[in-house]
């Protein structure tokens, strides 16, 4: 009886570390929740939510290519030339113009270099919300990953999604390799 | 029609190891097909690491590293990422988007790509009449070169760096201060504004202007001065020529514009489209035009001189007694031109005046001027003189105040370098200008950088009647300054040239239409000259055809690396030349039947003695070679360069001459005598064998104008056992025209620019182991002193049954539904199963992470492509961003993707317009055309391996 305890109770402890260990590996490399201190405290909360700003007024690339891209900072200067100009954190912004050094910006939203990913494909063609991956955006404070951005999320979606081409575009968002990895 | 089908009997899976002379052949040694001549694809010592990993050491230290990398691995959080923003950003820039700009490379209208600023693809301009969107391998590899971190940073004045203003102040004091002559020289330059401001220099400072190029045309447009009172080079319309004679003028490639005259040329080399022309080529060393042609035979230069005044008397009033073992191809020559009177084209290559003046003599006896050839003077171009820049070396004394080499390098590249050198010492001032140091700068006094063309504004005379624009793709990469503007700074001028060009071009529409299009098409740029009367007998008694025993040394052109510019450029060294597949070096060209008498093979080391100087390099032994003649390739040998072309090669511009006032590239005697060692030829051909199968089809115009399925009757017996998988949608497909594929290598440079191919070097490109993705196959046929030669482009043919597929262990090449064989790098393990597996051979693998260069020079990267690493096989994409990029273009417009609107970069980039891609579902495709075609087979399609990529019959008209 002891034997089949101690058996039983190895076996729980074994599979238990065996899914502690396929769960560990899941997210192995995923960055999902990933909300890291930006070097000026700048909330979408208040630009995209509260001030209701469209999205693309910043990331003006998203619509036109592989990019939406971080604003350059002459563009925050569009407003804040007038607006809150005594903010240490908008001095930040004006002291980057001014003294020709950027602001480095912590990368929260990575993408492999060996997939290839287009926003205007997603934005233009498909005519999705920014928030249908990046999350509600305009609820946070500090900006954070909200999926996990790994193949099986794409591949995912493009399977739930079976977006019907137009009429002369034979071919749809597929399962093929080359569509995102060359 | 050529025995082409006489090795059915070696079907798939004989191994050929009878030594049965094949129809075709790739090289002398394995003419006969012989197993232990025949190189293994992955020879023995692959595993033998680079240099670098080569001690016990410094393995330990690596796999130390990986041993003690490897539990880390797990626990690592991914690295914190930098996203840096532009501060202003340009208003035309947007992330991921590329621009596009018309500018100039040297003769041909371009598009530079750029991303983010940076400029990384040259495509042709499709707008030019002289190019017509066609652009050589050199404008392909010319980004490279605009990174080169070998470049000259900074102004010098007697080897010590100094400020812009210090170098223009101490200059301008020297000018205004000394007393003598001031010359000026430059290379020959065709640019309207460049030609002004130089022109106010030179009254400024009663400056000489002298154009000099090594590689020399002068004879050539001093003859057009005797002949039509013009010195200008001429303009020839291949399209309109039904007969093509040559005597030694590679003009598909480095005689003239190139890429003009192939365009042309190759609009009647498609016997479906056109009436075919004939192309005769009388040389003494095979060159990439005479691979072309119908009926090329190999004569020595003083033989071509003979066959000239041959054909020169068979069609006017002159005699001319010609030898016995020339007669019958001045019969032939003259018998079809006198059948294509004002339809044809003589040319010559050899920079002599009177045999330049013989050519134009027969080109005007047969009514050519005016339909098939053109002389246009302009005032807006300075061409080389090989009469003055002699003199200038002679006149070189105390006198001279100063000398202003632009962009020029004689002390490398002119035959008596020592004398210039010695010369120059007398000069107050020697001043360069120029992109990086070599051995001109390395004597002069003042040393400044000059732009490179993408850096550059300028407008130049791509033909007589079109300009086409220069405008700067991106800023100074490395504090350098156009020399126009150096030139104007010393005259006390501080204005812009950009303004001064401007300013020529009159109301504000002319001059935006200009830069948006890059080409400006005008007759009024230049005047036509009718020929004059002139006493022919002088120059033909000059001609020499007395025929030598001994060796003669001839120096020739190489494709891609021309008179030497490129020799800094590693995608140009790496190209394998198209006819005899070595990179990176020179080397004595000599022919099969003196190689046998003297029993030199391939890859000998030989020593050479020409005049009073003793040289040593290798041997290789090239069919189609005059038995007493050696090449040797100009543009190697330099001292003082840049990493890549430095110490590679011997400089053969000391055995030119000079005589009849121009350069003479092929007089001097050659001794050669074997030293008994072997050297390094690093060629690309031998491992790409075909085993003797039916891998090209040809057929004879005659018999294709019978039966225009001549020479492709053979049909494979096929069967399946699965059923077809259905193929809707976009179906991509391929076809590659023989007939007018001319070999140039254009597309291999492209794909390398396209694709981030990396170059492997040339220890590794003789282990076999290059990365280019597309490779041109070259094969003899026939006489091993005069062969046919078939030039065969051969990529992935991504197979619909693909072999390489179903051995992958981890399922990283696959079939795509639009019909692309893919390969996925992040799945790849590197078995090389695949490679092994791969009929044609097309698979590549990287040993090792090859040397992307400096930071400055990864930046021609193509960011929409990863960079593979070590241990990743990779191959021919057909170019999958190009075809993504085209579906979401097309998507992101609303509209149908157009036929065409996709283009591979080797189709782009091909001047005679032999790739064809497309959509084979959609029925009025022009690749659907092609495929319908008679001439259409696959390549071993008795594999039943369904390539995607086609061939066409090559045609000949012989």
């Amino acid at each position: 009886m002891k034997k089949f305890v101690g058996a039983l109770v190895a076996l729980l402890v074994l599979s238990g570390m065996g899914a502690y260990v396929i769960v560990q590996a899941r997210s192995l490399g995923s960055n999902q929740g990933y909300a890291p201190d930006q070097p000026v405290a700048f909330s979408h909360k208040k630009h995209a939510g509260e001030l209701e700003m469209d999205c693309q007024y910043c990331h003006f690339g998203a619509d036109k290519g592989r990019h939406a891209g971080v604003p350059p900072t002459e563009l925050c200067l569009n407003c804040h030339s007038k607006v809150k100009t005594n903010s240490p954190e908008i001095r930040k912004l004006q002291n980057a113009v001014d003294s020709g050094e950027n602001i480095q910006w912590v990368k929260v939203n990575h993408f492999p270099d060996f997939a290839y990913f287009n926003h205007a494909q997603h934005v233009n063609v498909a005519g999705f919300d920014c928030q249908k991956c990046h999350g509600p955006v305009e609820e946070m404070e500090i900006y954070e990953q909200h999926e996990s951005l790994n193949m099986g999320w794409c591949i995912s979606c493009h399977r739930d999604n079976q977006i019907a081409p137009p009429e002369d575009h034979k071919s749809a968002a597929g399962g093929d390799c080359a569509k995102c990895h060359y | 029609m050529s025995d082409l089908t006489n090795n059915d009997s070696c079907g798939t899976s004989c191994g050929c190891a009878d030594s049965t002379p094949q129809t075709y052949w790739q090289d002398v040694e394995n003419k006969v097909l012989d197993p232990a001549v025949l190189k293994a694809e992955f020879p023995e010592g692959e595993y033998e690491a680079m240099s670098s990993m080569k001690n016990r050491r410094s393995f330990l230290k690596i796999m130390g590293f990986s041993v003690s990398a490897l539990p880390l691995t797990g626990c690592v959080k991914i690295p914190v990422k930098k996203a840096l923003p532009y501060l202003n950003k340009q208003p035309d820039t947007i992330p991921g988007v590329a621009n596009w700009y018309a500018s100039t490379y040297k003769d041909m209208p371009i598009l530079v790509k750029t991303r983010e600023g940076r400029p990384i693809k040259v495509e042709g301009n499709a707008l030019s009449q002289t190019t017509f969107g066609g652009a050589n391998a050199q404008a392909q590899a010319s980004v490279m070169s605009l990174y080169d971190s070998s470049r000259l940073r900074e102004p010098k004045v007697a080897s010590k760096s100094v400020e812009w203003e210090e170098f223009d102040s101490q200059l301008k004091q020297h000018l205004e201060n000394s007393e003598g002559e001031v010359v000026l020289v430059t290379p020959a330059i065709s640019s309207k504004s460049e030609l002004a401001i130089i022109e106010k220099f030179s009254k400024k400072y009663q400056a000489k202007h002298i154009a000099y190029e090594p590689v020399s045309k002068s004879a050539l447009y001093q003859a057009n001065k005797i002949t039509h009172g013009a010195y200008t080079g001429a303009e020839y319309n291949f399209e309109n020529a039904d007969v093509v004679v040559s005597l030694g003028a590679d003009f598909l490639s480095t005689f003239g514009n190139g890429v003009a005259n192939t365009k042309g040329y190759s609009k009647r080399r498609d016997a479906k489209t056109a009436k075919m022309s004939k192309h005769i080529q009388v040389e003494e060393v095979m060159s990439l035009t005479g691979s072309n042609a119908d009926h090329r035979f190999t004569r020595s230069v003083a033989d071509q001189h003979d066959i000239l005044l041959g054909v020169l008397a068979g069609i006017s009033s002159t005699t001319h007694n010609t030898k016995a073992e020339n007669k019958d191809i001045v019969k032939i020559i003259v018998s079809e031109l006198s059948k294509a009177n004002g339809r044809s084209l003589v040319l010559a290559g050899e920079n002599d005046v009177n045999v330049q003046v013989v050519v134009n003599k027969i080109n005007t006896e047969l009514g050519n001027y005016g339909r098939t050839i053109s002389v246009r003077s302009t005032s807006f171009e300075k061409l080389e003189n090989d009469n003055e820049f002699e003199s200038f070396v002679n006149d070189l004394s105390e006198k001279t105040s100063t000398v202003i080499f632009v962009n020029t390098n004689p002390v490398y590249n002119y035959y008596n370098s020592e004398k210039l050198t010695a010369g120059l010492k007398k000069v107050k001032a020697v001043v360069s200008l120029t992109l990086s140091e070599n051995e001109t700068s390395n004597i002069a006094h003042y040393v400044a950088p000059i732009n490179h063309t993408y850096e550059s504004w300028s407008d130049t005379l791509v033909s007589k009647s079109e300009l086409s624009i220069t405008q700067p793709t991106i800023q100074p990469l490395y504090g350098t300054r156009m020399y126009v503007e150096t030139l104007m700074s010393l005259m006390g001028d501080n204005t812009s040239f950009y303004d001064f060009m401007k300013s020529t071009y009159t109301g504000s529409t002319s001059w935006n239409k200009f830069l948006h299009d890059g080409v400006m098409q005008s007759a009024s740029l230049s005047r036509v000259e009718s020929p004059r009367s002139f006493n022919i007998a002088n120059y033909i008694k000059n001609i020499d055809t007395k025929s030598s025993s001994n060796l003669t040394l001839s120096l020739y052109v190489k494709d891609g690396i021309g008179n030497g510019d490129f020799g800094d450029n590693p995608w140009i060294q790496e190209m394998p030349n198209p006819i005899t597949k070595a990179t990176w070096g020179n080397y004595f060209m000599v022919s099969p039947v003196w190689a046998k008498e003297n029993s030199v093979k391939s890859g000998d080391i030989l020593e050479a003695k020409i005049g009073g100087t003793t040289i040593k390099t290798v041997a290789l032994v090239q069919p189609g070679t005059d038995k007493n003649t050696v090449g040797l390739a100009v543009g190697y040998g330099r001292t003082i360069a840049g990493k890549t072309a430095k110490g590679l090669g011997v400089n053969a511009y000391p055995f030119m001459s000079a005589s009849n006032g121009s350069f003479t590239y092929n007089s001097s005697t050659i001794e050669l005598k074997k030293t008994g060692k072997t050297g390094i030829l690093a060629q690309t051909q031998t491992h790409h064998s075909m085993e003797g199968r039916d891998i090209v089809r040809e057929a004879t115009y005659e018999e294709y104008m019978q039966n225009p399925k001549a020479g492709n009757t053979k049909k494979a017996k096929l069967f399946h056992i699965y059923p077809e998988h259905k193929k809707d949608g976009h179906q991509w497909a391929m076809a590659i025209n023989l007939s007018t594929c001319t070999g140039c290598s254009s597309c291999i440079v492209s794909c390398n620019a396209e694709n981030n191919i990396p170059v492997v070097g040339k220890e590794e490109v003789n282990n076999r182991r290059e990365m280019h993705w597309l490779r041109l196959d070259r094969y003899y046929k026939g006489d091993e002193s005069n062969p046919e030669v078939v030039h065969m482009p051969m990529l992935c043919q991504h197979c619909d049954n693909a072999p390489c597929e179903n051995v992958c262990p981890v399922m990283a090449t696959l079939q795509s539904s639009d019909g692309l064989n893919q390969q996925v790098y992040n799945r790849c393990v590197g078995t090389r199963y695949c490679a092994n597996n791969c009929p044609y051979k097309v698979r590549r693998f990287n040993w090792f992470n090859y040397d992307r260069g400096s930071e400055t020079e990864r930046m021609v990267l193509n960011p929409d492509i990863s960079t593979r690493t070590r241990g990743i096989m990779e191959k021919c994409s057909m170019c999958i961003q190009r075809i993504q990029d085209g579906k979401l273009s097309a998507k992101r417009d609303r509209k149908p993707l157009k036929d065409g609107a996709i283009q591979t970069a080797c189709q782009q980039s091909c001047p005679s317009d032999a790739i064809i891609f497309g959509d084979k579902n959609d029925p009025n495709s022009k690749i659907s055309k092609y495929l319908a075609e008679e001439r259409k087979y696959v390549v071993l399609e008795d594999l039943n391996v369904q390539p995607r990529v086609n061939y066409l019959t090559k045609i000949r008209n012989k």
